[in-house]
């Protein structure tokens, strides 16, 4: 079915830029329970959102607040991280609870004509769950507009009508499970999984339009009471109706009514990294490029007494200034030229190399026949890309041009020094600013999250290029003197105190460091930070990274010795003022670990840190984050050493998940800023990493193949 | 087709339409149209270039007509004129105020920069060969980038055919042509490009498609 050209969304020569909501592909249809997954009302479905959706849930009804992120991780897996409230948790109107939890949804087998879709998944399943449950649950699709889902659910979702575990037969320890034990730290697996009483639940969702949704469920949910404890709904009946409707793409508000008793309503808005709300961003036109003619071409040699070469380095980095590009030293030759830069502003270090070209092109004489250019960040050279002038002529507006310049482009280390002169910077070694930041501040299961938000002022002094003075120093304009109740911990206190810095570090030194960063070898990048290197310690911090240039795979290595810092963030080292504990805590260690990471080509990135975290506790933390060539990634990460888990305290071991929103995807127009977020478990002793600054992995890959390779598509933009 | 009543007054309107947008001189674009790259020392087509200056004013524009084109964009109805920047055979590159950039090659449309969803490359061969033939068919293949920075490849199979004469309004010139329309489609989208050539053949105006999202594009040649 063809349809013909349609209106334009950004039209005319002089358009404005306007935000607009994010806009699906395909329109799935797709509802979502007040868990924040795809389903019913309360029970799940066998249904996967579109590949890479991340859908922000909230769900109310009488007293229970839940959001819910979800992110569909692969076509098949998609994880969940909830943060739900109950007020009057206790019943006896004192106290409030506040609750994380997360899920997981694996759906093994697709719909087809017969067979149904069939997923298997685990809800709150990190122990201490109030909505732990598991469920196996099928969904059919009967004609266009009606779409049948049944199940079968365990532990919570297998309280009403509840019959003896099927899975009892491999072994008796299914046959019961144990609830909620209150002395339990939590945050591990739960050992629970699949045990206990099983209960069948199921629905329908009838399309009533194609925006438009009714839904009725039979929950297996009975909100059982637990002793001195208020689940918040006394069911009346174990259906639920409800209506899910869509107002635009991307957004979908559902009505319920639960159990006979309650009324509930769902939010939920869907966004995808895969999608541009500016299509390929409203970059300015870049300079074409310069064919030269066949005689000109011919030519082997320039004449320096015409042009000379002083003029042409000011010339080009006169002209490179305009693409946000700061030269740092060229190499001119009769017909080769290598220019050592650093881009300022393309997110993608490809598009920096094709703009550069381009105006190459028109500025260098004839002769010259190749063109290396070796990008740099923080005064170090990462890599070097050779381009033939030939090529570029031929293929600028070319259809395969694209993939042609790639396949013609040798990817390589940076060369040496010899024979490149440098060119003066023209900008202040000096450069600060103030910017404001958010945060939230998660505390135990007696306070809400806060939203703490302040100001940054940042400051950079560039010494030499790769010899950088950096700080920055925190205000916060949220007046908040709660700290949160903190357990008790046999570990040294290096991070189960940060709620005092938080409180008495207001105005506070948040890093002032100098950092160095060089090229000791072939593929071997260094970096050393001196000073005070995050909020709560100070020292000296080295690292090593061995990384080819054409190669997935990296290797590192670092060390730092470290002093705790005063908790008023100031200049001193070793006193603190927490609450009643007053005194001097000259706690210094040595820290450090070896670190391997490995880009694969889908997408997806692994690193593994082995090592002595900050609390003298041994281990390794394991992290893997799904990039986006545009920019996005999502991940997550947990750490496992030898501090007992009863040791750690509640959540048992360090775990986290984190977003990365490039954005130019946001503004349109280029730019490197990106919003990075990561949201932990409740800060404890164990498994805690240094937090500094400027570490080589991120620097160094964005000027080889895998992000080179990602981002290619945009050279010629 | 665009009625205007003087070549003076029109040339007005246009350059002060074309007035919005970043100043140009320190965007790239800006630096070609001011010949602050410098030297260039790559041969005969590029010393064609416009002179520094002050481009785009309705003087520069009716004094050095060869040098610009105006460009329409339909949906919108609005105007502006285009300088040349970059002449490589018969490729040219046209770059607008606002800093955005157009490529022709033999009169038909193969490359955008600065609208948004740009046409990245586009191989036209077949078209101009039909319009030189007095019609026929041809193969079309567009590149555009999707949202992960990945070129899309999209082809569509095209006829062309004579519509009839047309004697259109070049702004200041009438212009005798032949009017071709280009019709293309694929099993996802269609689209009808229009193309007007003068006695020699060669293609003088043309509206055309740049993508689905941004629509129609009218160019007009001053000269």
């Amino acid at each position: 079915m063809a349809f013909s050209a349609q209106r334009p969304f950004f039209a005319g020569l002089m358009a404005t830029v306007a935000l607009v909501p994010p806009v699906l592909a395909q329109d799935r249809n797709l509802s979502y329970t007040l868990y924040g997954t795809p389903g019913l009302i309360e029970m799940p479905s066998a249904l996967s959102a579109r590949d890479a959706d991340i859908a922000a849930t909230v769900g109310y009804f009488d007293g229970q607040l839940r959001s819910t992120f979800t992110f569909q991780v692969t076509p098949r897996l998609s994880g969940s991280f909830r943060y739900a409230g109950i007020e009057d948790y206790t019943g006896d109107g004192t106290g409030s609870f506040y609750d994380r939890s997360f899920d997981l949804r694996f759906r093994f087998v697709d719909e087809g004509d017969r067979m149904p879709a069939v997923a298997v998944g685990l809800q709150d399943f990190l122990g201490t769950g109030i909505f732990s449950s598991e469920y196996i649950v099928a969904t059919k699709a009967l004609g266009d507009t009606v779409r049948v889902t049944a199940g079968l659910g365990w532990g919570r979702m297998g309280t009403r009508d509840g019959f003896d575990n099927p899975l009892g037969f491999i072994d008796e320890s299914f046959d019961t499970r144990a609830f909620f034990d209150p002395q339990d730290t939590g945050g591990t697996i739960s050992s629970e999984l699949f045990q206990g009483d099983a209960a069948f639940f199921g629905g329908v969702e009838w399309a009533i339009s194609d925006r438009l949704s009714f839904l009725a469920e039979y929950s297996s949910d009975a909100y059982e009471p637990e002793p001195g404890r208020d689940r918040g709904i006394d069911p009346a009946s174990p259906f639920n109706f409800g209506l899910s409707y869509q107002p635009f793409d991307g957004y979908r508000v559902g009505l319920s009514y639960l159990y006979g008793s309650e009324l509930a309503l769902t939010g939920t808005v869907v966004i995808n990294p895969a999608d541009r709300p500016f299509d390929s961003g409203r970059d300015p036109a870049p300079v074409p490029v310069a064919v030269r003619g066949a005689d000109a071409r011919a030519a082997a040699t320039w004449d320096r007494s015409v042009l000379s070469e002083p003029l042409l380095r000011q010339a080009v980095t006169a002209a490179l200034v305009t693409e946000g590009v700061r030269v740092d030293s060229v190499q001119l030759a009769d017909r080769q030229v290598r220019v050592r830069y650093t881009n300022e502003r393309y997110r993608a270090e490809a598009q920096a190399m094709g703009r550069i070209v381009r105006i190459l092109t028109q500025a260098l004489p004839p002769s010259v026949e190749v063109i290396v250019l070796e990008p740099m960040q923080r005064g170090i050279p990462l890599s070097s890309a050779t381009f033939r002038r030939a090529d570029l002529e031929r293929f600028e507006n070319e259809v395969g041009g694209t993939e042609a310049i790639q396949g013609g482009t040798v990817l390589a280390d940076a060369g040496g020094p010899a024979g490149l002169v440098a060119v003066p910077d023209p900008r202040p070694a000096f450069t600060w600013g103030i910017v404001p930041y958010a945060g939230l501040r998660f505390f135990d299961g007696s306070e809400p999250v806060t939203v703490d938000v302040g100001l940054d002022f940042k400051a950079d002094y560039r010494i030499r290029p790769n010899l950088i003075l950096s700080g920055s120093v925190r205000k916060s304009l949220v007046e908040d003197d709660r700290i949160g109740s903190i357990s008790d911990s046999t570990l040294p206190p290096v991070r189960r105190f940060t709620g005092y810095y938080s409180v008495d570090g207001d105005p506070g030194i948040q890093r002032l460091t100098l950092a160095h960063y060089g090229r000791p070898g072939r593929d071997l990048y260094s970096r050393v930070t001196v000073g005070y290197l995050e909020r709560m310690f100070g020292g000296v911090s080295g690292e090593v990274l061995w990384k080819p240039v054409t190669s997935r795979y990296a290797v590192g290595a670092e060390v730092a010795y470290v002093a705790q810092r005063d908790s008023d963030l100031q200049l001193g080292f070793g006193d603190y003022d927490f609450e009643g504990l007053t005194g001097e805590s000259d706690y210094d260690v040595v820290t450090g670990h070896l670190s391997f990471y490995y880009d694969f080509t889908n997408g997806f990135q692994a690193q593994v840190d082995v090592g002595r975290y900050l609390a003298g506790d041994w281990g390794a933390t394991f992290a893997i984050d799904r990039e986006f060539a545009n920019g996005w990634r999502v991940g997550g990460y947990f750490t496992l050493t030898d501090v007992p888990f009863e040791d750690f305290g509640e959540g048992s071991f360090d775990k986290g998940i984190r977003v990365t929103i490039p954005l130019d995807i946001l503004v349109g127009t280029p730019t490197q800023r990106e919003a990075s977020s990561t949201l932990r478990s409740l800060t404890r002793d164990g498994g805690a990493r240094l937090a500094v600054e400027g570490r080589l992995y991120e620097i160094v890959r964005e000027g080889h193949v895998g992000q080179l390779s990602d981002g290619w598509g945009r050279f010629w933009r | 087709m665009m009625t205007f009543m003087k070549a003076g007054v029109c040339v007005t309107v246009l350059a002060a339409l074309a007035g919005c947008g970043p100043a140009g001189r320190d965007t790239p674009v800006g630096r070609v149209l001011q010949g602050t790259i410098l030297p260039r020392l790559a041969g005969p087509e590029l010393a064609a270039a416009p002179a520094p200056g002050a481009p785009f004013t309705p003087t520069a524009i009716e004094a050095d007509r060869s040098n610009y084109i105006v460009l329409t964009l339909s949906a919108e109805g609005a105007s502006a004129a285009a300088l040349r920047g970059q002449t490589n055979g018969g490729t040219v590159t046209w770059l607008t105020q606002a800093g955005q950039s157009v490529t022709y090659e033999n009169g038909i449309l193969i490359a955008t920069r600065g609208f948004g969803a740009d046409l990245m490359a586009a191989d036209a061969s077949g078209t101009a060969a039909a319009l030189a033939g007095g019609g026929g068919t041809s193969r079309r293949v567009h590149e555009t980038l999707d949202g992960q920075d990945r070129i899309l490849t999209t082809s569509f199979d095209c006829t062309i055919v004579v519509e009839g004469r047309e004697t259109i309004d070049g702004i200041g010139r009438t212009i005798d042509t032949t009017r071709f329309s280009e019709a293309c489609s694929n099993p996802v989208f269609a689209f009808e490009n229009l193309y007007w050539t003068d006695a020699s053949g060669r293609v003088v105006q043309a509206r055309e498609l740049v993508t689905p999202t941004v629509a129609y594009l009218r160019r007009l040649d001053l000269s």
